[in-house]
């Protein structure tokens, strides 16, 4: 798919004869057979060798066009080129509609083998302006902007998202083809990955995701660069992005090219650097909330006509977050005194300076792939090296401050091969294997007990997906077979040596199907059974984790002794889920509606449960570990655009979710409550040198969380203590420490301009979050216990193109 | 399928493979770290300033972030007696000759960002009141202080009352206060290292 930043490269000096009255604009949207929209479509005018490429929704736009005929030449992996002449006297919108490539492997394909969406997934997709509208954002935080998927958050910069209630473990990440290996298990810990490089990110919201491997219970989150340029020449882009809380700036460039001598050796590299000092609450400000990112990559393709394809790739994540000062506690009394305290303790002025509790996070990724071509055949194989250090600091005595309390370094080799053959009629066959190295290690010198133990995972899986048409259906259905085997050793409470190995296998299975349903709708359903072997983390954890009042114990420490037992002495049985999806597409030229409906069994769910409460020297504590019970996702993702005249849109988005323990009859703790957005859109059809003038202006509305575990409170777990009564000893339901935060009503603007002088353009939008400086808690927010959130922030953000 | 691919190509998959599935060996376990932080006995020293045995009681947690629970020892003064209280906290998990083991030490060399609280409910005619933990300016005999003068409270002086009594509680608050620790901080402010109550018995004096 492209970014719009590539179509400059195809830009030519079409703007030179201004003599004429040149103001006509020819607006237009690339569809499927099914009436799906085709974002990342390269349009050509060929007279002009004008190009561009379809935004999020298939829609393009090319502005100051004289009167004249003009040859539209559209083109788009997996589709037949399609020309079509276009006589212009007024601005003119038409459709587009391609025709699938049985031969997929054209002239155009050859560039990069994307991995198929397929079309009985249910998917949806950041990119085009959508995606430009959030550059500057996390990768967490950009993909709130889908429906159904929101984040669990800890501080102002920390997103992990949650797919349909499901996160850390239970989601996969592939970032530019490779399954994400960093230290998922920790709820304050991000993805690793810069989405400045993104062309568009996809979410699978099936489980059907069978060939990326164990974990996708909830969900896939797929973040794809852009296919390297074909057409000889240097192209590139700066970014940069202003924030008004925080006093953050953002920088961000591409450089990419084609050679002229070596046909078909082209290049990119990216850099980017983020800086953020405290955010500030309406009331106060958040000290220690500050960031610092840099990152990097590097990518070198040789691709043969039709034959071979050849691409090495690298990327360096870099970055250093601050973690709300006054949410450092190491005792329940400390949490009272915190959820007591008008503002967080240790709150200070403005600064840029960012101390513990901190974490430091370096994340390297090498791969290497390639891929042949044959007939109606295709073979990819690819590998990767990835490294993960994270190294975290908690507030601690001054002699030990500097030094982090976990320290770790993990390593991921991963290969994957895949052959996949074109079957006609659009439909494919596919096999591969995927297989994993793993270690993780702990780095001496944090003088703490590691919480997880060192571990090495060797993973092997394999897969077969076939794909058919069976009279007005579009079926596909797959297999999966893993194994993982785990290598553990670590200390005990007492510093006590302990190693295990043991090691787990289990299949998957998919079944999705896809119709037509009148001129411009389509229904997909899937229906997967998936699992997913336990974390380390999930089974030897113990003792404390960064701001967090509570002790975990791992599914393997023993209920009485604290030593660690063998898992064969442990009832513990894979997690495994049965998810069934169900979605409705519309699209017309003038309606966009997507209707999503799932429910999501996850049998043997691991969740932290809460036992009981122990008493050290520092106070009562009440203390968790990790169980297993039978848990269900059951929602709703709806999203409307609809055009209502030529100027304005009006967008609705909502997602519902109920989600249960129904084992025990409970709640889940931080399930995101239901939500819902609407977003008006004035578009200013003008042509010239200033064009794509916008406002837009919309407000979110988040429900109250009453779906919620009990409370009990800091001074009730005291006081039980006091009396020395066990208050988890008969009941052992999910507690949470304070009630669930009221809903909030948010309103934001934003507008935005383009001057387009040719060859190279400059995009600038203005955008305001939380306008009226609302003061709010979010549920999903860790730190929701000890600050508000954000208040108003503006951004300014400014694109160069070339 | 035939010349699809080079069959080198294929050859490295198959053994990298294989590597995979056969290399599968015992892993190494972390370094051992002293974990400095861990404190797993409170020990409390009265010493009577006109001479005479110490009472020594401890509060000991038997495994530090196991599950099992800190037991405390009852506290047995002399009636109408003064004393020296010096407390020590230690990490029993390891050996007394362990880096780390003496938690105490640690403390009084960073002085200026700790204190200690204490709050009771009987037993003590001086100082009086209840102690300072719901209030700062109550009074504590504080008999050490960090550079910048301010109490630290590993070092208190306590006279008991003159006639017995049973099931008084004393508790000792140790909070970490780095940049927060001022003339006025009181017991919410900072991180909390140590919180430990003990019963307190006054019993006639031999």
């Amino acid at each position: 798919m492209k970014v719009p930043i590539l179509l400059f490269l195809l830009l030519l000096p079409a703007f030179g004869s201004s003599q004429q009255l040149c103001t006509y604009t020819l607006t237009g949207r690339i569809i499927d057979n099914d009436s799906t929209s085709l974002p990342g479509a390269t349009i050509l005018i060929t007279e002009l060798q004008n190009g561009m490429a379809s935004d999020g929704n298939g829609n393009f736009s090319f502005l100051n066009l004289c009167e004249g005929t003009y040859t539209i030449e559209v083109t788009f992996i997996g589709y037949k080129r399609k020309s079509q002449k276009v006589r212009l006297k007024k601005s003119e919108v038409i459709l587009i509609k391609l025709e699938p490539d049985e031969t997929v492997l054209g002239e155009v394909v050859v560039q990069e083998h994307y991995d198929h969406i397929s079309k009985s997934q249910t998917s949806v997709a950041l990119s085009g302006a959508q995606l430009e509208s959030l550059r500057g954002k996390s990768l967490g935080a950009a993909l709130k902007n889908i429906t159904g998927v929101n984040t669990i958050q800890s501080g102002p910069a920390i997103f992990k998202p949650v797919i349909h209630g499901v996160h850390s473990q239970r989601i996969l990440i592939l970032n530019n083809g490779i399954r994400h290996e960093g230290q998922q298990w920790g709820a304050e810990h991000a993805p690793e990955i810069d989405p400045f490089l993104a062309s568009n990110i996809v979410v699978i919201k099936d489980a059907s995701a069978i060939k990326y491997g164990t974990d996708a219970l909830g969900g896939v989150v797929i973040v794809n660069p852009s296919a390297l340029p074909v057409v000889p020449g240097v192209g590139g882009a700066f970014h940069s992005v202003w924030q008004s809380n925080g006093r953050s700036g953002t920088a961000a460039g591409i450089i990419e090219g084609a050679s002229k001598k070596i046909k078909g050796l082209n290049w990119r590299t990216h850099g980017s650097i983020k800086k953020s000092g405290d955010y500030n609450a309406p009331e106060y400000q958040l000290t220690n909330t500050g960031f610092s990112e840099n990152n990097f990559s590097a990518a070198l393709g040789y691709h043969k006509n039709e034959a071979a394809g050849y691409e090495i790739f690298y990327s360096r994540f870099s970055s250093e977050l601050g973690i709300l000062r006054g949410a450092s506690v190491s005792s329940i009394e400390d949490l009272r005194n915190a959820f007591e305290s008008p503002r967080p303790q240790y709150t200070d002025n403005f600064s840029y300076s960012i101390q513990s509790p901190r974490q430091q996070v370096l994340h390297n990724l090498l791969k290497a792939n390639a891929h042949f071509h044959k007939n109606h055949n295709t073979l990819s194989i690819q590998y990767a090296f990835q490294q993960n250090d994270r190294k975290e600091f908690d507030l601690r005595r001054d002699s030990l401050n500097s030094l982090p309390s976990l320290d770790l370094t993990l390593q991921t080799h991963t290969l994957d091969a895949e052959w996949e053959q074109e079957l006609g009629d659009d439909n494919f066959r596919c096999i591969g294997i995927n297989a994993m190295l793993q270690s993780n290690g702990n780095n001496f010198g944090t003088k703490r007990l590691p919480f997880v133990p060192n571990f090495s995972n060797y993973s092997a899986g394999l897969y077969a997906i076939q794909n058919f048409t069976l009279k007005k259906w579009d079926v596909e259905a797959g297999l999966r077979f893993d194994y993982r085997y785990y290598a553990v050793a670590g200390r005990d409470f007492s510093n006590l040596v302990y190693s295990s190995n043991m090691y787990f296998a289990n299949a998957s299975a998919t079944f999705g199907a896809t119709r037509k349903i009148g001129n411009a709708g389509k229904y997909t359903f899937g229906l997967s059974s998936t699992w997913r072997p336990p974390h380390v983390a999930e089974l030897y954890s113990i003792g404390t984790h960064q701001s967090a009042a509570a002790i975990e114990y791992g599914f393997l420490i023993d209920e009485v002794t604290t030593r660690v037992r063998p898992i064969e002495e442990a009832d513990f049985q894979n997690e495994k889920a049965v998810k069934w999806v169900n979605t409705y597409r519309l699209t017309t030229p003038k309606t966009q509606l997507e209707l999503t409906a799932y429910a999501n069994y996850i049998f043997n769910y691991i969740y932290l449960k809460p036992e009981g409460i122990t008493r050290d020297v520092r106070g009562a504590y009440p203390y968790f570990r990790y169980r297993q019970t039978d848990a269900s996702f059951i929602g709703v993702d709806l999203l409307v655009d609809q055009e209502i005249t030529k100027s304005w849109s009006a967008l609705f988005k909502t997602s519902l979710l109920k989600a249960d323990d129904f084992k025990n009859d409970d709640y889940l703790i931080y399930v995101p409550s239901n939500r819902a957005e609407v977003l008006l859109r004035y578009d200013y059809k003008r042509t010239g040198t200033v064009n794509n003038i916008f406002a837009s202006a919309g407000t979110s509305f988040v429900a109250r969380q009453h779906r919620a575990p009990r409370v009990v409170s800091v001074a009730e777990i005291l006081q039980a203590n006091e009396d020395g009564i066990d208050l988890f000893a008969n009941d052992k339901s999910m507690f949470d420490f304070i009630d669930t935060p009221v809903g909030y009503f948010l309103v934001q603007a934003s507008m935005g301009f383009s001057i387009n002088t040719g060859k190279q353009k400059i995009d600038f939008q203005l955008q305001c979050e939380n306008l009226l400086n609302e003061r709010y808690r979010e549920y999903t927010n860790r730190m929701r216990y000890f600050s508000d959130e954000i208040g108003r922030n503006i951004s300014l953000s400014l694109k160069y193109s070339f | 399928m035939k010349n699809l691919f080079p069959k080198s190509l294929f050859k490295v998959t198959t053994l990298a493979l294989l590597a995979l599935s056969f290399n599968a060996c015992d892993e190494e376990a972390p370094g051992k770290e002293d974990a400095p932080e861990l404190i797993t006995e409170v020990r409390l020293t009265f010493t009577p300033t006109g001479g005479g045995n110490p009472v020594v009681v401890s509060a000991v947690d038997p495994d530090g972030p196991g599950v099992l629970d800190l037991i405390a020892e009852d506290i047995s003064l002399d009636a109408g007696t003064a004393y020296t209280l010096s407390i020590g906290f230690f990490n029993d998990l390891i050996e007394p000759t362990d880096d780390g083991y003496d938690i105490s030490a640690e403390v009084l060399e960073e002085a200026d960002e700790h204190m200690l609280f204490f709050s009771w409910d009987g037993g003590f005619s001086e100082p009086t009141g209840n102690g300072n933990i719901d209030n700062r300016n109550d009074p504590v005999n504080y008999a050490d202080e960090d550079s910048a003068g301010l109490p630290l409270g590993l070092s208190t002086n306590w006279i008991t009352t003159t006639g017995v009594s049973t099931g008084s509680t004393f508790r000792i608050l140790l909070k970490h206060q780095p940049d927060l620790k001022t003339a006025s901080s009181g017991a919410t402010v900072g991180e909390t290292d140590v919180d430990v109550e003990f019963t307190l018995n006054i019993v006639e004096a031999n």
